[in-house]
């Protein structure tokens, strides 16, 4: 009986030294976590040079039911004033969801985009968390909403696609027009129509991301392989 | 000081983890989808096995052998909650990159595997010696099936395109099949290469089979030889 008691209280003291560096860890990191679980300010400033601090903006007007919707809005300031917006939206891809971030700057341009979580499919949709993919987005204009292209991205509201990964892409760019139709209609107060921009330029109809082989998707052999010079498959 | 470079020795080629004692083979299957993975889960591991070694040796004598495992585990699960914090806080760019590995360290039997068969019952140093041994037989197996894997099933190593352009990757390395294929394939070679030279000197060599000395296990296995 007494071994028992013996037993149990060393146990007790372990207990209690571990519960006591962990709740003391807990206080010195607790802030500075949640801080840093929105957006972490090394992104925020990859996204937004010259960003300081963030005020979160009211997202509670959004369907967050829907396929592609803002989960989150900030106000971005830096030294001298507002510096742009970043948006933290969730959209639908091929897999399961994607989460990542939009900053568009004050200038009404595309500042950039992160993809931060994904489950597509490796070495295709997961692609799109590769610097080359994202840094597609980087400057483009908002005013006609991003268009996902399969062939060299040539105006200036076009980004590079991933080849093999139609729809992985097209759930990206469908994320980035969720964010700037919310930044105009809520923001700027302006009118934007998402579903007219909501398209695939030179796609051909296939929805199947492990479609590699050239012979199944009809587009001609000469410009399958152009197009995986220009985009992003390498 | 022979002692402790013996250590290092056993936990680099002698009791490699991965390969001769064949544990933590759920992260290692996981985590070696690329060259990159595999090093930061394999430091993470390290840190952990050096805290976890050093504590636990340092407070062996009065732990008392019935309850050590609960002991143990209430060490190292402290330990790496406090890693995960410190990392969350004050490094998010690497804690984001490792992600889910960090708290999947408390369950990698190497740190417990450890803890039992041989901090629990050494002093401080060697224990810490062990810990860098094993911690970093575990790293560089890691990296070698994360590369191979990296290499076939994406033509890089550590995001640097390697392989030819016209080289299609087989994509099959990076999902889970690829883990079995390779790690099975280079398990099959260094066991090749222990027979071919306990051969030569006449002696058993040490495969998956007749390795149960260092496992806790051992006594309530039926496999074992112990």
């Amino acid at each position: 009986m007494k071994q028992y008691f013996k037993l149990g209280m060393i146990l007790f003291v372990i207990c209690a030294i571990a519960a006591l560096s962990l709740g003391f860890v807990n206080g010195l990191t607790k802030d500075i976590i949640a801080e840093n679980r929105d957006i972490s300010s090394s992104d925020l400033v990859e996204l937004l040079p010259g960003a300081v601090d963030k005020k979160e903006v009211n997202t509670s007007n959004v369907d967050k039911e829907a396929k592609a919707y803002v989960d989150k809005a900030f106000e971005v300031s830096g030294n001298d004033g507002l510096v742009g917006y970043v948006f933290k939206v969730v959209t639908g891809g091929f897999h399961g969801d994607i989460e990542m971030f939009v900053a568009i700057s004050k200038e009404d341009k595309l500042s950039g985009i992160k993809i931060t979580s994904q489950s597509e499919t490796a070495g295709l949709g997961a692609r799109i968390s590769e610097e080359k993919f994202m840094a597609g987005f980087k400057n483009k204009n908002i005013e006609k909403g991003i268009s996902m292209t399969k062939t060299a991205a040539s105006k200036d509201n076009e980004v590079d696609a991933i080849t093999g990964a139609t729809v992985s892409s097209t759930a990206v760019g469908k994320g980035v027009n969720t964010a700037i139709a919310f930044y105009m209609e809520t923001i700027k107060g302006v009118e934007f129509n998402l579903d007219e921009q909501d398209s695939t330029s030179g796609a051909t109809g296939e929805a199947s991301e492990e479609d590699t082989s050239s012979g199944a998707t009809g587009e001609a052999e000469g410009e399958n392989d152009t197009t995986s010079e220009a985009s992003v498959s390498e | 000081m022979n002692k402790l470079v013996e250590r290092l020795k056993n936990g680099l080629i002698t009791e490699n983890p991965t390969f001769v004692q064949v544990l933590a083979m759920c992260p290692t299957l996981a985590v070696t989808t690329s060259a990159k993975n595999a090093v930061g889960m394999g430091i993470a591991t390290l840190v952990v096995l050096i805290f976890s070694n050093a504590m636990i040796s340092a407070v062996r004598k009065f732990i008392p052998d019935k309850i050590r495992i609960p002991g143990y585990i209430v060490i190292i699960a402290s330990f790496v909650t406090i890693i995960e914090m410190v990392m969350e806080a004050y490094l998010p760019a690497l804690y984001t990159a490792l992600g889910i590995f960090i708290p999947l360290i408390v369950v990698n039997c190497i740190i417990l595997g450890r803890a039992e068969a041989y901090a629990g019952k050494n002093p401080v140093l060697p224990s810490i010696f062990d810990a860098i041994g094993m911690g970093l037989g575990f790293t560089i197996s890691l990296i070698a099936v994360g590369t191979i894997r990296e290499l076939v099933g994406a033509g890089t190593f550590f995001g640097m395109q390697i392989m030819p352009l016209a080289y299609k990757p087989a994509s099959i390395m990076i999902l889970p099949p690829g883990a079995f294929f390779t790690l099975g394939a280079l398990m099959a070679v260094i066991n090749y290469i222990n027979i071919k030279k306990a051969k030569k000197k006449g002696t058993k060599a040490r495969t998956l089979e007749h390795n149960c000395e260092s496992c806790s296990m051992a006594s309530a296995c039926h496999g074992s030889n112990q």
